[in-house]
């Protein structure tokens, strides 16, 4: 269901005319009019440009006034509920300001937005959530605080990349429209979004955002996601309970809810009860624009339910992956010295293993040992079978940091490891060795790496 | 879009009587078959540089600074103010439109003398001259 906030803006003035001229729909002698009053508000406008400094401009300057003119007629013709009467009787420089007292309006009513936007933050920390507020309005907004801002209103340069409830704005194909309607139908969007995140308090919504970056294993940063998205999804869910809506649920709560769903028979009647329960305290501009929502909503229950997967939709309290490992600081370089010297001095690998083993040796001590090849390649594996699963673990996280990405962990298949990036001599047999683990070692090797991201090896 | 003028009109032939009474000391007279010979210049330049005009002024504007020119018999001025037209639209196509249109013919005519007389030269030595000023007004107004 597409819905538009602002009455649909209609950017006709140029077919019109044009059709006119092909249809004989106006007479000649207005077209001539309004040919002759566009002409003379061109040149004007140009006057205006460059200061009365000189007649003539280039083509592309041209068109980017006309397309200005037009965009600001197209505007004044708004206050007619007919334009081919209008085009008659009202004359092209009343329509232009007409147009210019509309879009003066219309960057008013963006400011507004803005400021109210900005004095009510959402505690949600996301690179384009912010940029919307710190880059890329205030870059669309610099044009209008000239005394240009007419020959600007109808474009727009801005990407405005952060996704409300229906996608990016761009898959919306703007919402048919240009310049400064399409920033103001973004903003207004955008506050109903915000307005309603709201009626959750902040620390509830950054707990909440807490719980979601655990269970996603992911951080919201970068993420092209939509706040108002997951807290209105968490919402919804939580009307199935008889208790009041909230957004923190507990294990018991979702396990509830996942059980409920089972065994509802999900159609539009359910969506619609839950909707209408779930915003009867909003106001009714909000309710209209979350109703948006309501046919993903479905389609999402439809899909996930028969596959038991419902639980990954809802945000539920998960324990973070702590652990007591210490990492072992880095020893003396003398006792390293004296245990080097040791080792070269040493024949048989045994005595070699021992020696390390009774010195406590630090992951980037381990590391200076392999890279500085004082074990041949027999001895390796050796070497490799007296460290624990976490040291090992460490080590591969040290030497492939590029496989832990966001929330990416190495899955330890052949191929993979067949297809590493090899820097120094050690590593082949490194790989090899993990490859020969058995499944219930790679499985806690896993889990080790689960625990190592979390762990800020520089200090 | 008109881009210039196509008939003479009131207008033109006022500015055209006001020119000849400035000109006319230096011995030359702009006939109507020259004016529009120059509108029909004028329209093709702009073609040619992808500018839009909306006014028939800078003809006579031109005439006027090309009036004192050394170099100029009777015979060679309306040829010479064709070329100027062409130089004048090149030059205007690539400034920045912070000077303003008589100061753009007035840079043309240092142009012009400083290469004695040669059009076909004295177009790099504006582009410089214009650049130049630019930058002074630019840091001026800083």
């Amino acid at each position: 269901m597409q819905i538009m906030l602002n009455k649909p803006m209609r950017y006709e003035f140029r077919n019109i005319l044009h059709t006119a001229k092909q249809t004989g729909l106006l007479p000649k002698k207005t077209l001539q009019s309004i040919d002759s009053q566009h002409y003379a508000l061109t040149n004007a406008l140009l006057s205006q440009y460059n200061n009365n400094r000189s007649t003539c401009a280039s083509q592309r300057l041209i068109q980017k006034l006309i397309k200005s003119i037009d965009y600001t007629i197209d505007h004044g013709l708004l206050y007619y509920e007919h334009i081919l009467p209008a085009l008659q009787h009202v004359s092209i420089s009343k329509l232009y300001e007409q147009g210019r007292v509309q879009i003066e309006q219309r960057i008013h009513t963006v400011h507004t937005l803005q400021e109210e936007l900005i004095s009510h933050p959402l505690p949600f920390f996301n690179e384009r959530y912010l940029s919307i507020f710190n880059q890329q309005l205030p870059a669309f907004l610099i044009p209008y605080e000239k005394t240009q801002k007419y020959y600007n209103a109808y474009q727009c340069l801005e990407d405005f990349d952060y996704p409300l409830l229906d996608g990016l704005a761009f898959t919306n194909n703007n919402y048919n429209l240009k310049g400064i309607d399409f920033v103001l139908e973004y903003m207004e969007r955008l506050w109903l979004e915000q307005s309603f995140c709201l009626h959750f308090s902040t620390s509830d919504i950054a707990a909440f955002i807490e719980r979601y970056e655990i269970q996603k294993d992911v951080k919201v940063d970068m993420l092209g996601v939509n706040v108002c998205e997951i807290l209105l999804t968490q919402h919804l869910f939580s009307m199935l309970l008889a208790s009041s809506s909230r957004l923190l649920l507990t294990q018991h709560e979702c396990s509830y809810i996942e059980h409920m769903l089972q065994n509802i028979h999900i159609d539009d009647t359910f969506v619609t009860s839950i909707f209408t329960k779930a915003l009867d305290n909003f106001p009714a501009s909000i309710q209209l624009y979350l109703q948006t929502y309501a046919e993903s909503f479905k389609e999402l229950l439809q899909v996930m339910v028969p596959q038991q997967s419902i639980s990954e939709w809802m945000i539920v309290p998960q324990e973070n992956l702590t652990t007591d490992f210490q990492l072992t600081p880095p020893c003396d370089p003398k006792v390293f010295q004296k245990l080097l010297s040791d080792i070269y001095n040493t024949e048989t690998i045994d005595g070699k293993m021992e020696l390390i083993i009774q010195t406590p040796l630090g992951l980037y001590d381990y590391l200076d040992l392999l890279n500085d090849s004082i074990f041949i390649e027999e001895e390796l594996p050796v070497l490799f079978a007296k460290l624990d699963i976490f040291q090992i673990a460490l080590l591969f996280y040290v030497q492939n940091q590029e496989l832990f990405r966001f929330h990416q962990i190495p899955t330890l298949s052949e191929e993979e490891l067949l297809n590493l990036d090899i820097h120094e001599l050690w590593e082949p047999s490194f790989y090899k060795y993990i490859n020969n683990l058995s499944a219930k070692q790679k499985k806690a090797l896993h889990d080790a790496f689960q625990v190592i991201k979390t762990i800020d090896l520089s200090s | 879009m008109k881009r210039v003028p196509q008939a003479i009109t009131h207008d033109i032939n006022k500015q055209c009587d006001e020119t000849n009474t400035y000109i006319q000391i230096k011995g030359y007279r702009l006939q109507k078959e020259d004016i529009a010979y120059l509108l029909q210049t004028q329209k093709e330049a702009c073609g040619f540089y992808a500018m839009i005009e909306f006014s028939s002024s800078i003809i006579f504007q031109l005439a006027k600074v090309f009036r004192d020119s050394p170099y100029l018999s009777y015979d060679r001025y309306v040829p010479l103010l064709h070329d100027i037209i062409f130089v004048y639209y090149d030059i205007q196509s690539h400034t920045q439109h912070i000077l303003n249109d008589e100061e753009i013919c007035q840079c043309i005519y240092r142009g012009y003398i400083a290469t004695n007389g040669v059009v076909s030269k004295c177009r790099s030595y504006v582009v410089k001259e214009i650049k130049k000023m630019e930058e002074d007004y630019a840091n001026h107004v800083e």
